[in-house]
Formats: structure tokens, sequence, C-alpha cells
């Protein structure tokens, strides 16, 4: 027997989804057509997506030279280390990751080699503010 | 596995016959301020774990090369690969089951110290409960290591002169010694001046008679390590010199503003203001305004009053505007405490610094001429009157003191429809200005008058010719309480032969009063030289404090808006309990805390394919 | 299927104003119960023509000096002082000429 399942999705305003603020789907239990009855539409399976992130670059050189960075923290995800890159001279503003279906928060964190007073492991900012986003079924 | 890299990774472990030393082909460091080796990581490995199986880690994750410490065989140092961060390396190899632990190869520095002979007076930079041998105010000898952190941050930058800080205040004397080779060359006399009281009038030149802007310039940017004087928050700089206030050290709303314009028309980022005033002024307000919109920073002062500036009844400015491009700046003394001179406020003031005993440059050397000092008689005054009055008039005698009604003060009443005046030559000569002060009691009616003039070609100030340093009508104090004029700049008076007055005149109808008396006249003269210091106290020196981490901060990220720089000043700083609910932030100026700060980022977006 | 959402931020301008320096004003005495300005000296704003609009509304005070500080605001002596009160009630009836009058107020040391 497989018990019924309820997935809640809520998106943020991303006009594209199209979607009502908030809504849930139910799934029905395999082989024949005894479960259900509400009429629900079933829930698709969840697929793997393509996920690039950007944000604007900090302006501290210290970010922007060897030993600065980025970390990208995704909610339910290890964090993504975005550090600088000496080939290119660079610390990317950017990173694609793959997601499956679902909601996600992102906050993004600057980090930099260079110490603030009782620290040895470097400096890093304030979490930036959350941003919501969701991968579509 | 390849057979050279192993070889070459075992030579590296000294388990191969080595022809070169042990960093060879190793990169050589860069010159840097990080805190550790962006390119190699020490790993220890955990007993028992061969050679060979340390290579075979180290190829694993692609490590460069590889060798054991020196004296240390347990500790490898890891050279990384281009593409691999310190900190991914350190979660790789820290996860392998052969590995004790993983961390980065930090780097360790001498902090800075600059070699200037008096440095180790400079507390604000490095505290280390040293005694202020020239300081004044209680205690002069503090906390180690309450300071704002100078040596580390020096080690990250030290030079300011990418951007122009405009000193707004009395000049600066831009051949000073120490001052001289951090000016703004944007013209010959490194700035300009509004104040126009100099000898010749109506002028351009920015030197500073007072030494007040002197002082604070050198905190800014006083040349750094050159085996001289003090260091500057700054040890090179562009120090530009605005001349708003005069000898006296007294200012405008006008000329404060065109101060202002000036300084943002020619290029000027930061600008200290250590001064203030009590009225809510709407001019300068939105003078401060324009000053954001062209994105420039104000560092200003809370003021010296002890008071809170959010009262409502004790509101300083321009401390107390409200724009967001403005820093106000509270003093603290050697041990972080709140100095109590010093005003605070949690809405308008913003942090603290040290503003106590504080050594930089000054302007010169000063000198006083006194007179009429009480019970010593003084001499060579001379008095006139247009009315006989039983001991009225003014008549300087043997009790020191000038008063017209001479005599019973408190008493008798100064006659109706005179003109009586009393003045005295002195001698201003080789000094560069002078300024006026005496104590008085003044009780006279609306349309009787109390004038202070000067004449720099002798006799009577009062006849033609003669400069008004000062009135007054319609003042009934009292006959108990001394008032000061808190300082009338009388330079243009310098010479053999000025002439100082005082003059009390009444309407034909005047209903009269006890009149005026005087004691203990100052005049406070000033000789400029190239290498003068003073110590001094007040908001006044913790704002250039906080211009000079402003202008570090600034300078160290070129990419920086005013907001970036006021937001590492302000929230950057080291938390300090004296503080905590009388400014702001609660926390006092610290330069490494400010160049170590970073600004959340912003401006997430995402793409979904 | 793709969704893109951006967050933003802005930016900034310039002004400049032009300087000229002038003779010191007699000081008073500390301390006062109002604060502390400069007897017969006032910042004043005037649109238009500012200069002659502020010489003709205060000409019976004798103004002695009109110097621009940009903005549209004027620094103005007066060699008859009658207080901010007065040229104020003047300013209030010139249909605009003058449209502000404040101290010019004094700042020292801190």
């Amino acid at each position: 027997m497989h018990s019924l399942r309820t997935i809640t999705i809520r998106t943020t305003a991303i006009a594209s989804l199209g979607a009502a603020a908030i809504f849930s789907l139910s799934l029905a239990g395999c082989g024949g057509g005894s479960g259900g009855g509400s009429g629900a539409a079933p829930i698709p399976p969840p697929t793997s997506h393509s996920v690039t992130l950007s944000w604007a670059p900090n302006r501290e050189t210290e970010v922007n030279k060897a030993g600065g960075g980025y970390t990208v923290a995704i909610s339910g995800q290890p964090p993504l280390d975005v550090p600088y890159v000496a080939a290119s001279g660079i610390t990317p503003t950017t990173v694609t990751t793959t997601l499956m279906s679902g909601n996600y928060l992102v906050t993004v964190t600057a980090y930099s080699a260079l110490n603030a007073p009782g620290s040895t492991t470097g400096s890093k900012s304030a979490p930036s503010a959350a941003f919501s986003f969701s991968v579509p079924y | 596995m390849n057979r050279a890299f192993l070889a070459s990774l075992l030579a590296g472990l000294g388990l191969l016959p080595v022809q070169t030393s042990t960093f060879a082909g190793l990169p050589v460091l860069p010159q840097s301020t990080a805190q550790y080796s962006p390119n190699r990581i020490l790993v220890k490995f955990k007993p028992g774990v061969s050679g060979p199986a340390r290579a075979l880690v180290a190829q694993t994750y692609g490590a460069q090369a590889m060798t054991a410490l020196a004296y240390q065989p347990d500790i490898t140092v890891v050279v990384l690969p281009p593409a691999q961060a310190v900190a991914e390396a350190i979660r790789a190899y820290s996860g392998h089951p052969s590995v004790a632990y993983a961390q980065p190869d930090y780097i360790y520095h001498i902090e800075a110290i600059p070699n200037d002979t008096d440095y180790a007076q400079q507390w604000a930079a490095n505290n280390t409960g040293q005694t202020i041998t020239t300081g004044t105010w209680t205690p002069t000898a503090g906390t180690a290591g309450d300071d704002m952190s100078l040596e580390s941050a020096w080690n990250a930058q030290t030079d300011c002169s990418a951007v122009t800080v405009a000193v707004v205040d009395s000049g600066i004397n831009y051949n000073a010694t120490e001052l001289a080779g951090n000016m703004w060359a944007g013209n010959a006399r490194h700035g300009q001046n509004f104040a126009a009281d100099a000898p010749t009038g109506v002028g351009s030149d920015p030197m500073d008679l007072n030494g007040h802007g002197t002082h604070v310039a050198g905190i800014i940017g006083a040349i750094g390590n050159n085996g001289a004087g003090v260091a500057g928050v700054c040890w090179k700089a562009s120090l530009m010199a605005v001349r708003v206030m005069d000898a006296s050290g007294a200012g405008l709303t006008s000329t404060i503003v065109s101060g202002i314009g000036y300084a943002v028309a020619n290029g000027a980022k930061i600008i200290n203001m250590s001064l203030g005033g009590n009225g809510y002024d709407p001019t300068f307000d939105n003078a401060i305004s324009s000053l954001q919109t062209s994105g420039v920073l104000a560092v200003v002062a809370a003021g010296n009053s002890g008071w809170n500036n959010d009262s409502g009844a004790t509101p300083t400015y321009p401390c107390n505007f409200t724009q967001s491009n403005l820093i106000c700046v509270a003093a603290l003394d050697q041990n972080f405490a709140h100095a109590s001179f010093s005003n605070y406020g949690a809405t308008s003031v913003d942090v603290g610094a040290p503003g106590t005993n504080i050594l930089s440059t000054y302007a010169g050397a000063h000198a006083t001429i006194t007179d009429l000092a009480p019970g010593v008689a003084s001499t060579g005054w001379t008095a006139t009157s247009t009315t006989a009055q039983t001991g009225g008039g003014w008549l300087p005698g043997t009790t020191g003191v000038l008063s017209d009604p001479t005599a019973g003060w408190g008493t008798a009443l100064y006659n109706a429809g005179t003109d009586d005046r009393v003045y005295k030559a002195f001698s201003l000569t080789g000094v560069n200005a002078a300024v006026l002060d005496a104590r008085v009691m003044v009780n006279i009616n609306s349309g009787d008058y109390l004038n202070v003039n000067y004449n720099s070609l002798g006799g009577d100030p009062f006849a033609s010719g003669g400069i008004n340093a000062f009135g007054a009508t319609g003042l009934n104090l009292g006959t108990t309480t001394w008032y000061a004029f808190g300082g009338l700049d009388i330079t243009p008076c310098i010479g053999t032969t000025c002439t100082v007055g005082f003059q009390l005149t009444s309407a034909a109808a005047s209903t009269r009063s006890y009149g005026v008396q005087l004691e203990n006249l100052t005049i406070t003269t000033l000789t400029l030289n190239n290498t003068g210091f003073a110590t001094l106290d007040g908001t006044s020196m913790a704002t250039p404090e906080t211009t000079g981490v402003a202008a570090l901060v600034w300078a160290h990220n070129p990419q920086y808006t005013y907001t970036d720089v006021a937001n590492a000043v302000k929230l950057g700083g080291r938390p300090v309990t004296a503080l905590s609910g009388i400014t702001a932030t609660g926390n006092a100026v610290n330069g490494m805390g400010s160049l170590a700060y970073i600004n959340a980022p912003t401006g997430i977006s995402v793409i979904v394919r | 299927m793709a969704a893109l959402l951006m967050l933003a931020a802005a930016a900034c301008s310039q002004s400049a104003a032009p300087p000229v320096a002038v003779k010191p004003q007699p000081r008073m005495l500390q301390p006062r119960p109002l604060p502390n300005t400069a007897p017969g000296s006032y910042i004043v704003k005037a649109p238009a023509d500012g200069d002659k609009s502020i010489r003709r509304l205060f000409s019976e005070y004798g103004v002695t000096l009109v110097r621009p500080l940009g903005n549209e605001q004027f620094e103005v002596r007066l060699s008859q002082d009658p207080g901010l009160e007065a040229l104020q009630r003047l300013a209030a009836g010139s249909r605009g000429a003058v449209t502000a009058v404040q101290p010019n107020y004094i700042y020292t040391f801190h």
C-alpha cells in the first residue's frame, strides 16, 4: 500500500511559473484507480535542472584577490566555494550547480584572507539577504 | 601513477637524493597582505603513512609538489595546482583517511611599526599602557591594547595619497616639516582661505594662524616612518587646507559652506570638520546633502560640552544632521572610557575614537601678553569721556580692573549721552597672529553700546581707521558673574603700535545701567614655525583619527562608495562597553577591523534551465 | 523552463561652488541664550537675480555686502541689523524675490 503523499510547493514572485502563490498536490498510490477520488493532478516526478546563481561583485580589494571569494549557501545543499581564480585574475560572481525540483533559499557570503582583529582565519561578510527561488518539476 | 611525478614527490619527502634546496621548484610567495599562503597548505598524515602513500594522496588531489618540513618530518608542505583554492584543498585532504589534519600555511608579520621619534607617545596607534608625558587629561596612562590597531592596519595600507582629505578648519601650516610632503598639490598653497583675517586682508592663503587645523592635519597624515616626530594614521596623504576658521577659532555658516564647496569642486573625497555649533542651520544642512550627492564622506566632531546631543535641547551641528554620508565621533580616553567632556548620542553620534592626550603637529609657538590682573596696578591706559561723571568713565586705577563707571560697581550707573573710551598700545612684533580675550561683566541697556576696537597704526582706535572686533547692546548679565569674549581675532593689528580699546556709549535718553567691568586681559600670539608639536584633547582629535582610518579604507578599496567606507568605519570598529547605549554602533574605530570589513553581497539573481 | 529574477542598486551625481574670502565679523559674548550668530550677517536665499533683489528689499538697513555662496544662497551684511524676524517678514512679502533668511551662525572648535 502506498500512503498518500502531500507536497506543498511555494513560489516566490516568479512570474514565469504563472502559478498561484501557494498550491498543493497529492499523489495517489500506484496500481488501479482505487485511490483519491479528489480529481487532483498527479505530482510529476522531480527532475534535475541546471541552476546558475549570480550576484553583484563586492568592491573590497581583498575579496577580489588571492585568498578572497564567496561562499554560496543553498538550503539543503553543501556550501559552494567560489574563490579567486589566479589564472583569470578575478573572483567570479556566478556559479552553476544542479538542483532537483523544489524550493530553495540562497545566501552569499564574501570572504578574504585579511584577518579581522582576533581572527586567524581571514574575514567574512555577513550573509546577503536571503533569496528564494524554485526549480520546477 | 606517473613514475616521474612520484619520483619528484618522493624527492620532496627526502626519500631520494636531492641535488637542490628543499624549496627548489616551489613558487616564490607573492607580496601579499594575506594571512596565509594562497597556493600551499600543510598536511599532517597519520602515523604509519609511508612516503609513497602520502605521495599518492597528493597526486589524487592534483598537488604540484610536496616536501617535508625540515625538522618537522610529520608535516608535509603541499603545493596546490593553480585552480585549487586553499579552503577547497583543506576540505579534500582533511577528508582523506590517511590525513590527521590539513591547515593553511599562515603568514606571520612583524607588525608595522614606524620609526618616527615620538611614535611611542601615540597611544591611539598602539596603547602599551605608556604614560603620555605631555598629557594633561587624566589618565595620562591607560590600558594596553585599547587603541585603533593601527600597527596591524599598516601591514595592509599606509598610503592614503589617492584619497584627498579636506581639513575644513583654521588652515594648515603647510610648511611644517612633518606635513609639507603630504599636502594636496592642487595649488601652491595647498588649498584656499575663506576666513580672511590675515594682515593682508582678503587673501587666498590657508596658512593656519591658530594651530588647531595643523594638529588635526597631523593626526590624519603626518609623514610616517621618516625618523622624526609623529606618524599620521596615513603615512602618506593628500591633505587639502581649507581655512574657514580665523585665528581665534571662529567660523561662520558662510565661510564653512564656501569651504565645503571648494573642497568638493577640487576633488576631496573626505572632509574633516572638527567644529560645531548649536543652532539648526538649513544652509549647512543643504551643504552636507550636496556632499552626499557628490559621493563625499564627512567626518565631524560630536562636541566637547559633555552633553547628550539627542536630548532635543542641546543638539550639536553638523553632528546632528542626519545624512548617511556623515560620521559623528565621540572621544575616548586611554582606558577606552568615554571622555567626560565628550558629547554623546545614541542616534546622532556614530562611533568613538581616541581623543585625549593626542600628540600631533602644531602651527608654531604661542606667547601671552597679559594686563589688568586684579590687584596689580596697570599703567599705560588712556581714558577719555565726553561727560563729567563723578568717579565715572573708565579709569585704569591701582586695582588692575577697568570699569565704567569707576566708582561703586553694582551701585553707580553710567552717564546718559556719554562716550567713554579707554585704550592702550601693545607691541605685537615678530608674531603671525594675535587673539584678544578678557573676563568681563556687562550691564548696558538697549541703545547703549560696548565696543572693542583696535588700530594697527596706534592712537584712539575709536577714531577713524580703527577696526571693530566686538559690539554689544542691550546686555544686562549681572554684577557677579564673569563672562569671556571667547577670543577676538586682532591679527590685522600686528605691529609695533597696536592700540586696543574699550568704549561705552549711551543714548541721550538712556535709562542707564551698571556698566562694564574688565579684568585679566590676555593677548595670545602665535609665531609660526615648521617643527611645532602639541598634545591636545577633544572630539576635535577623535574626528581626524577616524578620518585617517576612512582614508586608509578608501585607499585600500578604490572601488568603494562613501557608503562602503562609512560601513567599514562604523561596523568594522571594536565594541566598547563605554560606548554602548551612547553611540549608534557602540564601537571604537579600529583601523584593522575596518580594513578587514567586508560588506554583505547583494544583487542575487538566478537562471534555472 | 527558465525563470529569471533580478535585484538592482543605484548611483550618484556632481556639483560645485565658487569661493571668495571675506573680512571677519565681530564676536558676541559667551554664553548666550540663543545659538551664536554673527550680528548684522545673514544667509539669504534669492532664486532669480538674487543680488539685486536682496539689495532692493533690505535697502533701508544699509546693505554692505552681498556674496554668492551657490545654490541661490547669499551672505548678506547689514550696517543696521533689525533682527531676524524683521528680515523674514520682508522676505514673506517679497513675492518670491527672497525665499528664506537665516542667521549666519558662528561655529567654534570642538
